[in-house]
């Protein structure tokens, strides 16, 4: 082993084994036991029986789900356009200061260390591409149902996403250079850039010609499951043309890998993508002016944020501009809670809400009329576009009910990091545990609320071009009836909420309860935090599906008490008498937070 | 008033605070000081509400916080001594914040003698990574003042502060106290404990070990014309060191 090597070896080493050695030491409180045990089994389930089912499986089983190699075709056609305009993105914006993943410690200790002074950017590379290992990893057994087997799609994912992260650090360092280079060598990195421009352009509007094929396939023809299988072969002249095959090049064969749809085309098409992978390597260390300034800049970078993690200022403050900008006035009179619930907006943006409510009419009424007169250009059609928008909005606002809770951190997730100042303020816990959850409940319900409310103008504009051309709002399409598009979205509006509240009260009570495995505070990075994640992530859908145990029961008998009276609009007091229970479970937990916030020690977590 | 009697504070297996009792009248500062690890920070959390007690009873005002803790804490302020602000929210903001929390009557023209008083004038629109840790303390103590409370808790709050301000600080915090609330100041700094205290509470591996005014606190240690600081001193080096771990 070279002294370089083992010095990696070294720090990789002894970083993993004190990271093991303090989570260990946690593992002596219960909770964090029973917590490591609970991760450990989810892990294993997850991702550990998949890697073991892998290595034992029999080569040569296909992928579970089967997918038409046009299909496979196409989706690595739309994947190389995405590269292609993230490139292209890289190539116009990037600051071209090239940072490098090292900390201070590292270039205090190997700078003047008797290395190869290639030996910062190798560490670098190291440790990133751990963390894309992990992540292609993550990638893999998501998409295992894609892929014949586990370390196909590992590999392949890790190629990509190794070679994105070197031409992005290629790239940093080569505009760099720019401002040393004579000005022909200047003028032909600006010609590069222009030409990397033209080629995201390309990709876009190739998309974007794409989209229309499709639109006008489906259009053509009666119904929505004839229309989705005719468009493979309908967009194979589209996706065979000069852009995907010619200008995507490049990006088709890096991404090939992915798409194999079996082990003997992975195993051909690998070697280029790994070419591609070598060429980026080759081009960082080919411009290797710039190591120690790279690895400088990522050290005063990580020291920075870390600093800034400390004292809680994540984020640069807002412009002049937007400081007078506040959610809502704030009168010194009326309840504290609301107050709680103004600070905790503020934290991730200032705007008002009342702009917010202008906007978003103006944009409800723009999709009502926009349906109605393409009801009225295209009646035939109407029925399944609307059906097909009905369906998208009640799903992504579905998704964005349970997952924006979990990602908007302002409550108790960010402010536990000041428990000591919420302490001192005369709430009682119960009623600041209710102002905490308040701020991402509004976000999540103004977010959910507006793709719902664009479902429902789209459909009250369909209704208005049905009604102009004396067709009867009940049109059939495919396998559901049209009928039930309407009362299936009004029966969200009382279903959303009430999930919404229940994940917001698991997420808090595990970083009250567990604050070492979900700590308080901006948003962590790295193995440990995406584990975490995953088992926040997991935990609370298990609770969501205890808590939906007696929802589902209600709403069951309430659907069939009044199926036979109100027909489809029986889903809305069906799902209203659902949501009944979890409101209830809701208002359980959030006296629970209370208690909990009451009895957090702010002193004693500072001692573990 | 502020009421402190048998106040216990264990961590695990560390008492930090044992069997401390002591009160503050109305209009009375008393001065609190020790060595590092003597359990001052500590006291003070668990008075503020931060932190509850192993034991004991605390009363501000009259209201227990154990029993009654929203009313004691709206009548109470506990200015830390690391200034803990929302890095997203303004001056005017923080403020804006603690008025809506305490219910402030007249609250804007509260805000504008407090930022003048306190020399944060000019600076409503700047957020906390703008301004100095001075500023930041000033800031803390501005929100904490502007509900006028009845009982104020100062946690070192002459860190970071430059010499004007120090006077003005000092000026504040007697005004408070003449005003008719009942003021307690932990320091390291025994000057400034000497200059505007007028008892004294000595606090020495979390018990109490001389609590009285200053001439008392003096006489205690063998009387003369001695500063403070000689008496600390003669004080904690005949009690040994500080084994406590944290304050």
């Amino acid at each position: 082993m070279t002294s370089t090597a083992s010095v990696f070896a070294f720090l990789l080493r002894r970083t993993l084994a004190g990271a093991v050695r303090r989570r260990l030491a946690r593992l002596r409180e219960p909770r964090y036991l029973l917590g490591g045990i609970v991760g450990a089994l989810y892990l294993y389930f997850w991702l550990g029986r998949a890697v073991v089912r892998n290595v034992t499986v029999l080569p040569g089983h296909g992928p579970r789900l089967q997918v038409s190699s046009e299909t496979l075709a196409l989706f690595l056609s739309l994947a190389a356009a995405a590269v292609a305009v993230h490139a292209a993105l890289l190539w116009v914006f990037s600051s071209g200061r090239p940072v490098l993943h090292v900390s201070e410690a590292d270039v205090q200790f190997l700078a003047p260390a008797p290395l190869p002074r290639r030996a910062l950017l190798h560490l670098s590379l190291v440790r990133t591409n751990l963390a894309l290992g992990f992540g292609a990893l993550v990638m893999a057994a998501f998409g295992r149902s894609f892929v014949p087997h586990l370390w196909q799609g590992f590999v392949a994912a890790f190629v990509v996403l190794s070679t994105v992260q070197l031409h992005g650090l290629g790239l940093a360092f080569w505009k760099a250079r720019q401002a040393e280079a004579p000005p022909a060598t200047r003028r032909l990195m600006r010609l590069a850039t222009v030409a990397m421009a033209a080629l995201g352009l390309a990709a876009l509007t190739w998309v974007g010609v794409g989209i229309y094929w499709a639109v006008r396939i489906v259009v053509s023809l009666p119904d929505a499951p004839s229309a989705f299988r005719a468009l493979p072969a309908g967009l194979a002249p589209w996706a065979s043309g000069f852009v995907p095959v010619v200008l995507l090049a490049p990006f088709r064969v890096l991404l090939a890998p992915v798409f194999a749809p079996d082990t003997r085309h992975f195993l051909v098409s690998l070697p280029a993508a790994l070419a591609v992978l070598a060429a980026h390597y080759e081009w960082v260390l080919r411009t290797n002016a710039r190591f120690e300034e790279a690895a400088l800049e990522g050290a005063r970078r990580r020291a920075a944020r870390a600093e800034k993690r400390q004292s809680g200022r994540l984020h640069e403050p807002p412009s002049e501009a937007q400081r007078a900008i506040v959610p809502f006035v704030l009168p010194p009179q009326g309840r504290p809670e609301m107050a709680v619930l103004w600070k905790n907006l503020m934290s991730r943006r200032r705007s008002r809400l009342r702009s917010a409510a202008v906007w978003w009419a103006v944009a409800t009424g723009l999709v009502f009329v926009a349906s109605a007169a393409f009801g009225i250009a295209y009646a035939t059609v109407v029925g399944p576009v609307l059906l097909l928008l009905g369906f998208v909005c009640a799903v992504v606002s579905g998704v964005v009910s349970l997952t924006l809770p979990m990602a908007s951190r302002n409550d108790f997730r960010e402010d536990l990091e000041k428990a000591a100042v919420l302490r001192s303020w005369p709430l009682s816990p119960t009623r600041l545990a209710l102002a905490e959850l308040a701020a991402p409940f509004v976000t999540t319900l103004t977010v959910a609320g507006s793709i719902l409310s664009v479902g429902v103008a789209a459909i009250a504009g369909g209704r208005v071009a049905l009604a102009w051309h004396g067709l009867p709002a009940g049109v059939a399409a495919g396998p559901l009836p049209v009928q039930w598009i309407a009362p299936g979205l009004f029966a969200l509006v009382f279903l959303l909420p009430a999930l919404a509240a229940a994940v917001l009260v698991v997420q808090n009570a595990a970083v009250l309860t567990f604050p070492a495995w979900f700590p308080p505070g901006g948003q962590r990075r790295g193995i440990e935090a995406t584990g975490t994640r995953l088992i926040a992530f997991a935990g609370t859908m298990l609770l969501l599906m205890l808590a939906l145990i007696p929802a589902v029961l209600a709403g069951s008998l309430a659907a069939f008490l009044g199926s036979s009276v109100l027909g489809p609009w029986s889903l809305v007091p069906a799902i209203a008498a659902a949501s009944l229970p979890i409101w209830i479970e809701a208002a359980a937990g959030v006296a629970l937070l209370g208690r909990l916030f009451a009895r957090f020690d702010v002193s004693a977590e500072s001692w573990t | 008033m502020i009421q402190v009697e048998s106040l216990v504070k264990v961590y695990r297996d560390v008492t930090a605070v044992d069997g401390l009792t002591f009160a503050v009248a109305p209009g009375e500062v008393l001065g609190l000081v020790g060595p590092n690890g003597a359990g001052k920070t500590t006291t003070l959390r668990c008075m503020a509400g931060i932190l509850p007690p192993t034991s004991g009873r605390l009363r501000i005002a009259g209201f227990d916080l154990e029993t009654d803790p929203v009313e004691a804490k709206r009548r109470l302020a506990f200015m830390p001594d690391e200034p803990r602000l929302f890095e997203y929210l303004t001056v005017a903001d923080h403020l804006a914040l603690s008025a809506r929390l305490y219910q402030v009557k007249g609250a804007a023209e509260k805000t504008r003698t407090l930022l003048e008083e306190l020399e944060l004038s000019g600076r409503e629109r700047a957020f906390p990574s703008e301004l100095s840790r001075g500023m930041k303390q000033k800031l803390v103590i501005a929100c904490g003042l502007l509900h006028e409370p009845q009982a104020l808790i100062f946690d070192e709050p002459l860190t970071g502060i430059d010499p004007i301000g120090i006077r003005r600080m000092k000026q504040t915090i007697l005004a408070r106290a003449k005003a008719g609330a009942a003021v307690i100041v932990s320091s390291h700094l025994l000057h400034l404990v000497e200059e505007i205290c007028g008892r004294v509470l000595i606090l020495h591996r979390g018990r109490s070990v001389l609590l009285g005014t200053l001439d008392e606190v003096r006489a205690a240690a063998g009387g003369g014309d001695v500063s403070l600081e000689d008496v600390f001193l003669r004080i904690t080096q005949a009690a040994g060191p500080a084994s406590t771990p944290s304050e």
